[in-house]
């Protein structure tokens, strides 16, 4: 009855009533609608896009380092590197200890790197991080706190390998070496992805591809990581037992130019960063020129046998072993009386050499040396190659060309010389040096007769026989051809006496396959002759690597060696 | 209402839900993408640590060491070799 008394409003009006409310909510809400579609809609289209949209780099992998076996020489693997936006992370401090903790860094550093960037939006907390450490942090979910992909470079045969590949910073920027030369082609490139992401910065969708990422090329080289092995170890032997300052060696594929070992002397381990000192990062093989003392010796008989001067028989008179020219002495050092041509090579003969030179014009001299690459960069891809110091031939006076002529006064690289050598070996082909592995041998270029490299390289065996400077030079089963030298090395004015023991040489002298030059700087502890420090470490090296690459043995005496006669299948009759 | 208006208006609708569809698919396809693509991280780190273990034994030192300690191998003497040429 209560409710009769106070009347309610018709149904009708209710009706009406709310209608008209809801609608006029409606009519605010579409009006607001309209106006932020039609008249704010670029600016709030931008705000919501900086908020959720993003552009994020894409990395790319470094191409690896391989040799010419597919060994790896340089790797990358990924790892991370822990970053915060300190902004976020300075208002949450109680996280920082365990964070620290979990880096291996100390919290006063942490407390104070965010506490001096917590105006910005990106630190890096620490790099380089494993990738389980660095779940480990994640796992901590700390806002603000994320991960970013990076590559650490591992160089697998470390020091060995370590002048000549090089090494990267941080960033894998290519510093020295290999990786500096070739890193335009190794690092590839970083793409660009524009994605969604939400308010604790997860990716929730992917928009589009800016910009697709490419990884690094692979690179493999020319070096047989087994021969590099083996150079480094009889390298290193050499300087600790003779106490030498520096060493570089170098073993060249005499066919195909291809340069299959390349060691130097104070060595580093790139994987260490902190041992990395600029001083030592020198690939002393391809920048220090030094000179080359009588390993020119055999390019003086070449000028001197091709120009028609001398034949390998021709007599000098060594006139008591010294020589007087302008105010200088040229002196050997014993007495060796009259001696052939090839017994000038021999026995190494500074007065035979200088007179062979004094014979020759001086565009005769210098033309051989120019084309064996001497004062020219090798061009074999490696950074920071030197050409040494060797002037033109129109300002040399008859001194000049006797001292050229056994090997001072004009400098080379370890690598020129090696060159040179190879040149010999070649039948007098010189091919283009290269550090990269060659699919097929490059035709070079016939710069010396055949007939006259091979007169030079029988010298050269007598050089390495029982009665030559370097016999130590000589390995089983294989003949060797090669020639020592020992230089003094130039001081101020005059010559010190510390020495440069040099031998250049190759195997199997028959049919060579390789040459190897090997340079030891300042031995000091007694031997400093090339013959007795740097010969053994060519001897050490060829026997090894000449076994590694199969090559034939050409000196077997007749009692072991069978031939195979086709007919032994059965088993019968076996030996000859 | 035209039959032409029905038709508009319903294929607006089987748009809307194609679109809605396509999505939902790109959403779930992208999340396959991620996982795909943390699975080829996943699997380089591995394939780096084999080669890197690979490299180890292959190193010449660990070669000699293993044939001369464990093995008893050495060098044959000049005498032990015997040269075989053929025909």
């Amino acid at each position: 009855m209560s409710k009769k008394r106070k009347q309610p409003l018709t149904s009708s009006v209710r009706h009406w009533l709310v209608l008209a409310v809801i609608g006029s909510l409606f009519a605010v809400m579409a009006g607001r609608a309209l106006f932020l579609q039609f008249f704010n809609a670029d600016f709030l289209k931008q705000r919501g896009n900086a908020q959720a949209l993003k552009v994020i780099d894409v990395s790319a992998v470094r191409g690896m380092i391989l040799d010419r076996n597919g060994q790896p020489l340089a790797i990358s693997t990924p790892v991370d590197a822990v970053s915060a936006d300190p902004s976020k992370l300075y208002a949450n401090p109680k996280s920082w200890k365990p964070l620290a903790k979990i880096l291996g860094i100390s919290y006063s550093k942490l407390k104070e790197k965010i506490e001096r960037n917590r105006k910005r939006r990106f630190i890096y907390l620490n790099r380089q991080v494993l990738p389980d450490t660095a779940e480990r942090a994640m796992a901590l979910d700390i806002e603000g706190v994320f991960l970013r992909r990076e590559y650490r470079r591992y160089y697998p045969l470390g020091a060995v390998t370590g002048h000549l590949v090089g090494f990267t910073n941080v960033d894998g920027r290519g510093l020295e070496g290999i990786e500096l030369a070739y890193n335009e082609s190794l690092r590839g490139h970083r793409g660009k992805d524009q994605v969604i992401r939400d308010a604790s910065g997860h990716i929730i969708e992917h928009v589009s591809n800016i910009e697709r990422a490419a990884d690094g090329e692979d690179l493999v080289l020319s070096i047989d990581s087994r021969i590099q092995y083996l150079a480094y170890r009889a390298l290193k032997k050499a300087v600790v037992e003779n106490k030498a300052t520096s060493a570089s060696a170098v073993v060249v594929d005499v066919r195909s130019g291809e340069i299959l070992a390349m060691v130097n002397e104070p060595g580093y381990n790139p994987n260490n960063r902190r041992q990395l000192r600029s001083s030592r990062f020198r690939n002393r093989a391809v920048t220090d020129s030094f000179e080359p003392g009588s390993t020119v010796k055999p390019l003086t008989v070449v000028a001197a046998l091709e120009n028609r001067y001398v034949t390998p028989q021709t007599i000098i008179e060594t006139d008591g072993g010294t020589m007087k020219l302008a105010r200088f002495t040229i002196r050997d050092t014993h007495d060796y009386g009259n001696l052939s041509v090839s017994d000038a090579i021999m026995k190494s003969s500074n007065v035979a050499a200088a007179k062979m030179a004094l014979k020759l014009k001086n565009r005769e001299l210098w033309s051989v040396l120019n084309r064996v690459g001497f004062g020219q960069k090798p061009g074999s891809g490696l950074p920071g190659e030197a050409k040494g110091a060797f002037q033109n031939y129109s300002d040399w006076r008859d001194i000049r060309r006797a001292t050229i002529g056994y090997g001072y006064g004009l400098s080379v690289t370890p690598l020129q010389l090696t060159q040179a050598y190879a040149t010999l070996a070649n039948d007098g082909r010189r091919v283009p040096l290269s550090i990269l592995r060659r699919s097929d041998a490059p035709a070079g270029k016939q710069v010396i007769s055949t007939t006259v490299a091979k007169q030079v390289r029988s010298m050269l065996e007598l050089a390495v026989s029982d009665e030559g400077t370097g016999k130590n030079a000589r390995i089983p089963m294989y003949h060797v051809a090669g020639k020592t030298g020992t230089s003094r090395k130039a001081e101020g004015k005059g010559y010190s006496k510390r020495y440069n023991a040099i031998f250049a040489g190759m195997a199997p002298a028959t049919r060579p396959r390789l040459a190897m030059v090997v340079v030891v700087n300042e031995p000091s502890s007694g031997k400093y002759y090339g013959g007795t420090v740097a010969a053994p470490v060519f001897a050490s090296v060829m026997t090894g690597a000449l076994r590694l690459l199969d090559v034939a043995p050409d000196d077997v005496s007749e009692d072991r060696l069978l031939i195979a006669t086709g007919r032994n299948e059965t088993g019968q009759e076996r030996d000859r | 209402m035209t039959r032409r208006t029905l038709f508009v208006y319903s294929l607006a609708l089987v748009l809307a839900l194609f679109l809605v569809y396509t999505r939902v698919t790109t959403h779930s396809l992208y999340l396959q993408l991620q996982a795909l693509q943390q699975q080829r991280d996943d699997f380089n780190v591995e394939w780096g640590r084999l080669l890197l273990q690979e490299a180890r034994y292959a190193e010449p030192r660990y070669i000699e060491k293993t044939a001369r300690r464990k093995l008893g191998m050495i060098y044959p003497a000049r005498e032990q070799i015997s040269v075989i040429r053929l025909p």
